[in-house]
């Protein structure tokens, strides 16, 4: 498989005196025809890092390259092929939709009047409306259909659910599918981890500007992170030197019982707890939220 | 060519609005010009009790003033006033408006480089120019025709009515790179009514002054409408002025434009 977007070293940094950072170091590849996911919370850099990709700001260090082109150098050969849906969608006033549409295709010399007409229909979006008199669910509607109408090699979406009902992100993630399934290459941005979860094979996630796990979805979550519960017959038989300290994280004491993840060998732990007495023992996937929360402490 | 038909049609009624009321203007205004020639007399005695400063301040000449196209110029300089105004807001609107409308995303993530926006933009700009210029050309030549009888001197009108364009690219040129500078501008229109008034009232107190350096500081005294009629052509030194605030601003406000992050919508 090829790499569609490669970053290699990505920084960029704000301010007069570059004192603010967006994102640093920033590395990895999004590979043909996978749905890469792309976690942080807000203000954590995903943003800043499509924008760079999309050269809508300048990098400080560092390059980036989609279909092997350079992304600032070469941004409009590459936009050719790339379909964008920002977090939040505004348009011309005065505008119907599909007069919006209509510009919107013009760019890309191709006649996307049936896919335009298909989109809509998909996700019943009424054409004839103004932009204007439109509510922001539909408004991202109009955002969605104007990113996929020349059906784009790369799309790339930052927290593109926003505002659609959740129904409507269904028929959403249907239409996704379906574009990857043609082929399509996708970056998918959220802070929402059940509809990466969703719709995703691998993921990076990102932490103050910086990449902090690059992993597939499925190692993720059912690696060796465990969710244990324990509870002992006595209360104080159970304290935090007990166990390990590499690894685990989330732990809870309440009398008797304990709470904790824990990333490592399941035995280590097993032994730990053999020396007590236990009157209860769990040990389940923690869901990708905790994880996820794992890693943002 | 879709930027530039797509910016075409956003300002297509704010073009005939400010070329049917600048020519309404310039027609209303020279409807006077009959009685300024006739009355001369009286009105010259009456003018010529005013303090020099009050003259230079309206931008009266008295040994030019009571023919046609002496009339006509004392009507251009507030014409001129509207005109700048008119490039500013656009210059300054049309780059401007996609951060303040947060279309920036939209356009800059298509497959045109920034270059080619800009200068779509551009060259929208300079068409509603050039047609409003045209349209008032017309107009006022009708107006000035139709009061004189086709009895005035052509070349000296001419040449103020040139100026409408120069003034244009001028104060075009800086509201692009106003907005190149600024990015997100919330009101286009009091910031630029700001700008060209004071500009003008700079011209004017240049004129009561007799100051030559404030003269440079107002594009409104590059073009002395005396000094054109009395010799077929304007003083070279402020033409190269004006070239060069034409083209530095316009350059600017492009290498800027190319240069600069596109601040995010949200």
């Amino acid at each position: 498989m090829r790499n569609v977007i490669e970053l290699n070293g990505l920084s960029k940094f704000y301010g007069r005196k570059k004192q603010h950072r967006g994102i640093e170091n920033v590395s990895f590849t999004v590979e043909e025809g996978e749905i890469f996911g792309f976690i942080g919370p807000n203000g954590a850099g995903k943003s800043t890092t499509i924008r760079t990709l999309l050269a809508l700001i300048f990098p400080t260090s560092g390059s980036a390259s989609i279909f092997g082109m350079d992304c600032i150098r070469e941004a409009s050969e590459i936009a050719k092929e790339v379909g964008y849906l920002p977090a939040e969608v505004f348009y011309y006033d005065g505008m119907k939709v599909i007069d919006l549409l209509r510009y919107s295709a013009s760019f890309y010399r191709k006649d996307c009047s049936a896919r335009i007409r298909e989109l809509a229909a998909s996700l019943d979006l009424d054409l004839s409306r103004k932009i204007e008199d439109l509510s922001y669910g539909n408004r991202k509607k109009v955002g969605i259909v104007q990113g996929l109408l020349h059906s784009p090699k790369l799309i790339m979406l930052d927290e593109p659910t926003g505002g659609l009902d959740p129904l409507m992100q269904q028929t959403f993630f249907g239409l996704l599918r379906e574009e990857n399934r043609k082929g399509a290459t996708i970056l998918f941005s959220s802070h929402i981890l059940s509809e990466v979860q969703k719709i995703c094979g691998r993921v990076a996630i990102i932490k103050e500007g910086r990449i902090i796990k690059l992993q597939k979805i499925s190692e993720l979550q059912g690696g060796s992170y465990k969710k244990y519960h324990v509870e002992t017959r006595e209360s104080g038989a159970l304290n935090r030197e007990l166990f390990p300290d590499e690894g685990l994280t989330d732990f809870q004491m309440r009398d008797n019982t304990i709470d904790f993840i824990f990333n490592g060998d399941v035995n280590l732990i097993i032994a730990r707890l053999s020396q007590m007495e236990l009157c209860d023992l769990v040990i389940e996937e923690p869901t990708l939220e905790e994880i996820f929360l794992h890693y943002y402490r | 060519m879709n930027v530039f038909k797509h910016e075409m049609r956003q300002y297509r009624k704010t073009l005939i609005l400010w070329a049917g009321s600048l020519s309404a203007l310039v027609f209303l205004c020279m409807l006077a010009t009959p009685l300024f020639i006739n009355e001369s007399s009286s009105m010259k005695e009456m003018l010529a009790s005013l303090p020099e400063a009050a003259l230079d301040a309206m931008g009266i000449d008295l040994e030019l003033f009571f023919s046609a196209v002496g009339f006509y110029s004392y009507v251009f300089t507030y014409i001129g006033l509207a005109a700048a105004i008119q490039a500013m807001s656009l210059g300054m609107g049309i780059l401007s408006k996609e951060n303040r409308m947060k279309t920036a995303d939209f356009l800059m993530s298509k497959p045109k480089s920034r270059s080619s926006i800009f200068l779509a933009k551009l060259a929208a700009c300079l068409c509603s120019l050039f047609v409003t210029g045209a349209v008032f050309f017309l107009a006022a030549w009708l107006s000035i025709l139709t009061m004189t009888g086709g009895d005035f001197a052509f070349a000296p009108f001419a040449l103020i009515s040139l100026s409408f364009l120069l003034l244009q690219m001028i104060f075009l040129s800086v509201g692009l790179l106003a907005a190149a500078l600024v990015g997100r501008i919330k009101s286009v229109v009091s910031v630029t009514i700001g700008i060209v008034f004071g500009v003008f009232l700079l011209g004017i107190i240049s004129s009561i002054a007799g100051s030559e350096a404030l003269r440079w500081l107002s594009p409104f005294r590059y073009f002395d409408y005396g000094y054109a009629m009395k010799n077929h052509t304007y003083e070279g030194l402020f033409m190269i002025l004006s070239a060069a605030l034409i083209l530095g601003a316009g350059i600017a406000s492009y290498v800027i434009q190319m240069k600069k992050d596109i601040k995010a919508a949200a």
